[in-house]
């Protein structure tokens, strides 16, 4: 009776502490870690902020996305980019990092014939997640990826 | 007896420890629960359920922006809808290069040497349009004009360009990514647009390589297909951008020399087809006709700067 009773309970703590964690939801502002990156991260560039109308030519965003902010080089040499997805909660994160993941696909095809230099960058990005939030950041700055973490702890 | 009476009492302590360690979870995640659903309560009066667009000031330095218009983040009352290119709703001060911050005063855009660089039969001079002229335009282009994009040129018009588009791959070279994961052609994508009034192109940058008939046929064959998908419309065929001392450093088949020359066969193209010319070269080049030295970091592609010059000539050369 003891064990089962135990084993019992195990079983509820499990289920309701692995539900809570799928629904972890971290406060992050996008907008407001996309300016701490772009002031401690170096790039070359003078990132600007995608307009939201004009998202899709850069990004394809779902519905799991509830906040976001992008910086691309508008001068599309180098091809630095900063971007910071936020879903609602840790669960749909995955939907996030397919979401990148598509955009570094684009990227390295329109590249690979045109400044292949820029590949480098483009097949080493600093990608950082942590509960419901996503970073990826294109740069030449060896140090982006800790610093990046670091404000995401 | 007393076994007996004791063997209950450890039961007991058991499922009371077993209660309060349940009561515990439960609290703990209904009360995180709670919390969440408070807070996207809170944020749904002002998102609406969506996407909340937020953004810093640009980080060009290039960039006249509206610093008493401009709110550098996003604030929570002023959401944005998902982001879909028709339905969102900017706030118009809100952005660099929106309908305000295009229509920067004529005495900021610095002189031009429009003349010098002249071509014959190029689009004169007009009456300034305002940006409401190219909400029924679209824009052909390869990695310069996808600038209009992320600059936000031009907010209101549409603007089909990829990195890489040339003469000769324009037609067959699917460049546009869809959100399925596949890419098309930019005449394909253009086809979410409909029909629109006036058509613009600027291409050549990536075919410079090729010699130059071959470049002008492939030329012929793109605007060809573009008179097909745009029967009723004015196609304005633009020059290249001029492109910096030293450039080729970056660009190995493109110079000043190579621009210039294609240039004009370019004019001779448009001639042939009786279509407007329109010579955005000669409103972005120094007096020797190079870009100026600060204006492009790869010697090739525009800052935002640029584009609202190179936006201004438009307005004022129209047909």
């Amino acid at each position: 009776m003891k064990a089962k009773l135990f084993f019992l309970t195990m079983i509820l703590v499990l289920l309701v502490t692995g539900c809570a964690g799928k629904d972890k939801a971290s406060d992050v502002d996008p907008g407001a870690l996309a300016t701490e990156i772009l002031e401690q991260v170096k790039f070359e560039a003078d990132l600007v902020p995608i307009a939201p109308e004009a998202v899709e030519n850069w990004y394809f965003l779902s519905d799991a996305v509830t906040e976001y902010t992008i910086y691309i080089n508008g001068d599309v040499v180098p091809a630095e980019e900063l971007a910071v997805l936020k879903c609602k909660s840790a669960g749909d994160v995955a939907q996030l990092e397919a979401i990148l993941d598509q955009r570094l696909d684009n990227l390295k095809t329109a590249f690979e014939n045109y400044q292949p230099m820029e590949l480098t960058k483009i097949n080493n990005p600093v990608r950082v997640t942590k509960d419901n939030v996503a970073v990826l950041v294109l740069t030449d700055d060896p140090d982006a990826q800790k610093a990046v973490e670091q404000l995401l702890k | 007896m007393r076994v007996r009476k004791k063997r209950p009492r450890r039961g007991n302590a058991f499922l009371k420890g077993l209660l309060v360690l349940l009561l515990t979870a439960g609290v703990s995640f209904g009360g995180a629960t709670l919390w969440q659903r408070l807070q996207e309560s809170n944020s749904a009066g002002s998102q609406t359920g969506t996407v909340r667009y937020s953004t810093g000031p640009s980080t060009s330095p290039d960039i006249p922006f509206d610093e008493e218009s401009f709110q550098p983040e996003a604030p929570e009352e002023s959401p944005a809808q998902m982001p879909s290119t028709s339905s969102f709703e900017a706030e118009p001060s809100a952005l660099p290069g929106d309908a305000n911050f295009s229509s920067s005063p004529q005495e900021e855009i610095p002189d031009t040497v429009t003349g010098e660089f002249s071509v014959e039969g190029q689009v004169a001079a007009s009456d300034k349009v305002d940006n409401s002229y190219f909400d029924d335009a679209i824009f052909f282009g390869d990695s310069i004009s996808t600038g209009i994009t992320a600059y936000n040129i031009a907010n209101n018009t549409a603007c089909v360009a990829a990195i890489g588009v040339s003469p000769n791959t324009a037609l067959s070279t699917p460049y546009i990514p869809t959100r399925e994961g596949g890419k098309v052609t930019v005449l394909e994508a253009a086809k979410s647009y409909g029909q629109r009034s006036k058509v613009y192109i600027m291409l050549g940058g990536n075919g410079l390589w090729q010699d130059k008939d071959g470049f002008i046929a492939d030329y012929q064959k793109f605007l060809d297909a573009v008179k097909t998908q745009y029967p009723e419309a004015v196609i304005y065929i633009q020059s290249m951008t001029p492109v910096a001392r030293g450039v080729e450093a970056k660009y190995p088949s493109v110079t000043h020399q190579k621009v210039m020359e294609y240039n004009t066969a370019i004019a001779g193209l448009a001639k042939e087809n009786k279509l407007p010319f329109v010579n955005v070269f000669e409103a972005l080049c120094d007096a020797e006709g190079y870009l100026p030295e600060g204006v492009s970091a790869d010697g090739l592609h525009l800052s935002a700067e640029y584009y609202f010059k190179w936006f201004d000539y438009l307005k004022s050369h129209t047909r």
